[in-house]
């Protein structure tokens, strides 16, 4: 009995080998290419030599101004992360705890806001933020800021345009890791003498874990491979490695040190991932991972 | 321990009424079931006993004071969920001592009281393990010690046993009704099921549409139903044909299958009222026989011993019964 049933699970199993041989090998694939050309030197003009050798990953290695801005994309993701994590905790407990209808309102409204497209979005924040824009220009009129000012080109700017790509990520991500957390445990709970906080800190935040770091991770990995904000809000003086990537693909012809950089982001991305999980399956029961 | 008095409660949802207002009052350390179909609003008036829900009029008092606007963690409630909702990321011990460790108890006296509550609902041995590893029995007996942990003073169950498979929910009622005489909080217990609130209630309150029915005893509501749907839903009830009683109109005569029997070929005994039948069809339950007889435009169930009737499906019979027996309900 079991076996049939184990069979048919099994043949109904083939048909997800196309879609993972789709993703899986045009993943490996290119970066295969990246790995292979992260070997190959650089001789200009789009040329590489056919040796083998690791004088790329010793440049970033050795040249600061690399690691400046690996420093500075990771610290990026990682502040904005933070941040946007902070903001959308309580908003997507909130959104999960409100009644269905205006649940579904909220989501819906920011799906759709998400159909804009991130180059038109930023386009806009730019102009909003731009030194003559209408709000720099209500902030010098109330002096709260001086003519000399310049919003655009800063970290800061930068950041500001990842938290808005982020953060209706994050609130919908963790809509639905609360929407999971029966809201019976919560009267349980409360019913046996906790406070609101003490049942947000004792049953919602522990439950919520594992989810909450599986999305952090995701825009994690997504912020440190941003391009457009960066690109725009950050006015050629925010040289995140994505930038750099291009800056060596487009305008050096270096296709050996843009692979190379590729390689060396994925690496540390992959590398935090993995510490992330292992932190989380330490500090979660068994019973709990498997669910 | 404490008396609940239930004054002019009542709940409305934009519109649709819920609750009509009600009164109710529960002894010091008595059993009450709430009993009724679903959406009847036994569970309203649970969760508005809990705090869950804000009644739309009226006021709770536990040993006559005011808990109306008491938030749910300071009302000293325990209670049993129906799906038990144990915290799943907490041990066995953990879960018990939960409503221990909001009331700041000591380590070691959470430690002794989580091992006295494990050895009364005999479960030693399990206080590590996680909800998930339990059996469904287990994580209801678990789901019972955290409820009595701090203790309460009033014990809510929501159809605790619902979720057991039938031999299970049998034993658990007569555990339940052991520790509850042995510890004697005041409870109160929602269920649907009739025969659940039969074993284990001191006082029944009948409910439908809103509204308690009738409340009483559990022998007294069997006896004594004073409406169709009390009788109907507490025991099986007959309805006989015939006319209404002159002194109350609208109402109908009723009796209970067992006492109801059939002359086949016997006499039927001096002073019982009797109508031809015809049997419809035979139900065998082991140590009962239920009958189903057409007799005029009615359908009369008899319940009866195997042994006591012989009867085949078409037979014309003599239905009789003593009319000590019958009832009077309101429609």
């Amino acid at each position: 009995m079991s076996r049939t049933h184990g069979n048919r699970v099994f043949r109904w199993g083939l048909l997800t080998i196309p879609p993972a041989l789709f993703c899986g090998g045009l993943l490996l694939f290119t970066q295969l290419v990246f790995l292979q050309a992260s070997f190959h030197a650089d001789e200009g003009l789009g040329v590489m030599t056919s040796r083998f050798t690791w004088a790329n990953y010793l440049e970033v290695w050795h040249d600061p101004d690399y690691l400046e801005s690996l420093g500075l994309t990771l610290r990026l993701a990682g502040v904005v992360v933070g941040a946007t994590l902070i903001m959308a905790w309580p908003a997507a407990y909130l959104l999960s705890r409100s009644s269905p209808r205006v649940a579904m309102v909220v989501v819906a409204a920011i799906i759709a806001a998400s159909f804009v497209t991130l180059p038109i979005k930023t386009l806009g924040m730019v102009i909003l933020f731009s030194a003559d824009g209408p709000l720099m220009r209500l902030l010098q009129d109330l002096h709260l800021i001086s003519a000399r000012y310049r919003f655009v080109g800063s970290f800061f700017a930068v950041a500001v345009g990842y938290a808005h790509l982020a953060i209706s990520f994050m609130v919908t991500m963790l809509f639905s890791v609360f929407q999971s957390i029966p809201r019976r445990l919560e009267e349980a709970a409360a019913i046996h003498g906790a406070t609101r906080l003490r049942v947000l800190w004792r049953v919602v935040l522990p439950l919520s874990l594992p989810g909450t770091v599986s999305a952090t991770l995701v825009l994690f990995n997504l912020l440190t491979g941003a391009f457009v904000s960066a690109a725009l809000l950050g006015g050629g003086k925010v040289l995140t490695v994505s930038l750099l990537i291009q800056r060596s693909l487009i305008l050096f012809n270096e296709y050996g040190m843009a692979a190379t950089l590729a390689v060396v982001l994925l690496l540390i991305v992959l590398l935090v991932n993995i510490a992330s999980v292992l932190l989380v399956a330490r500090l979660t029961p068994a019973s709990q991972v498997i669910a | 321990m404490a008396r609940v008095a239930l004054a002019g409660i009542s709940k409305q949802y934009r519109g649709h009424r819920a609750l009509l207002p009600t009164d109710l009052d529960i002894a010091d350390g008595e059993f009450l079931t709430l009993l009724g179909p679903s959406g009847c609003g036994k569970t309203t008036m649970l969760r508005i006993i809990a705090g869950f829900v804000e009644p739309s009029a009226g006021r709770v008092m536990f040993n006559g004071e005011d808990v109306t606007a008491t938030p749910p963690n300071r009302r000293a409630i325990g209670m049993v969920f129906q799906d038990y909702a144990l915290f799943p990321h907490l041990t066995i011990a953990e879960n018990i001592a939960f409503g221990l460790r909001e009331r700041a108890w000591s380590a070691a006296s959470i430690r002794t009281r989580v091992a006295e509550l494990l050895d009364l609902i005999q479960l030693q041995g399990i206080a590590k393990r996680l909800p998930a590893e339990l059996s469904g029995g287990q994580q209801q007996r678990v789901a019972f010690a955290r409820a009595i942990a701090h203790p309460p003073r009033v014990l809510l169950m929501d159809e605790p046993l619902g979720a057991l498979d039938l031999k299970l929910r049998e034993t658990m009622q007569f555990e339940l009704r052991r520790l509850q005489r042995a510890l004697g909080i005041t409870t109160i217990y929602v269920t649907h099921d009739q025969t659940e609130a039969m074993n284990l209630s001191d006082r029944i309150a009948v409910m439908q549409g809103g509204r308690i029915h009738q409340i009483g005893a559990p022998r007294d509501i069997y006896d004594h139903p004073t409406s169709r749907f009390v009788a109907g839903f507490v025991g099986q009830i007959n309805l006989l044909p015939g006319q209404p009683p002159h002194d109350a109109p609208g109402a109908v005569r009723a009796i209970r299958p067992q006492h109801l029997s059939i002359a086949n070929g016997t006499g039927v005994p001096a002073g019982h009222h009797a109508l031809p039948a015809r049997v419809l069809t035979q139900f065998f339950t082991g140590n009962l026989l239920h009958i189903q007889l057409a007799a005029q435009d009615s359908v009369l169930t008899v319940e009866t011993r195997p042994a006591e009737h012989h009867v085949t499906d078409g037979d014309d019979v003599i239905v009789h019964w003593d009319p000590g027996h019958c009832l009077i309900l309101q429609a």
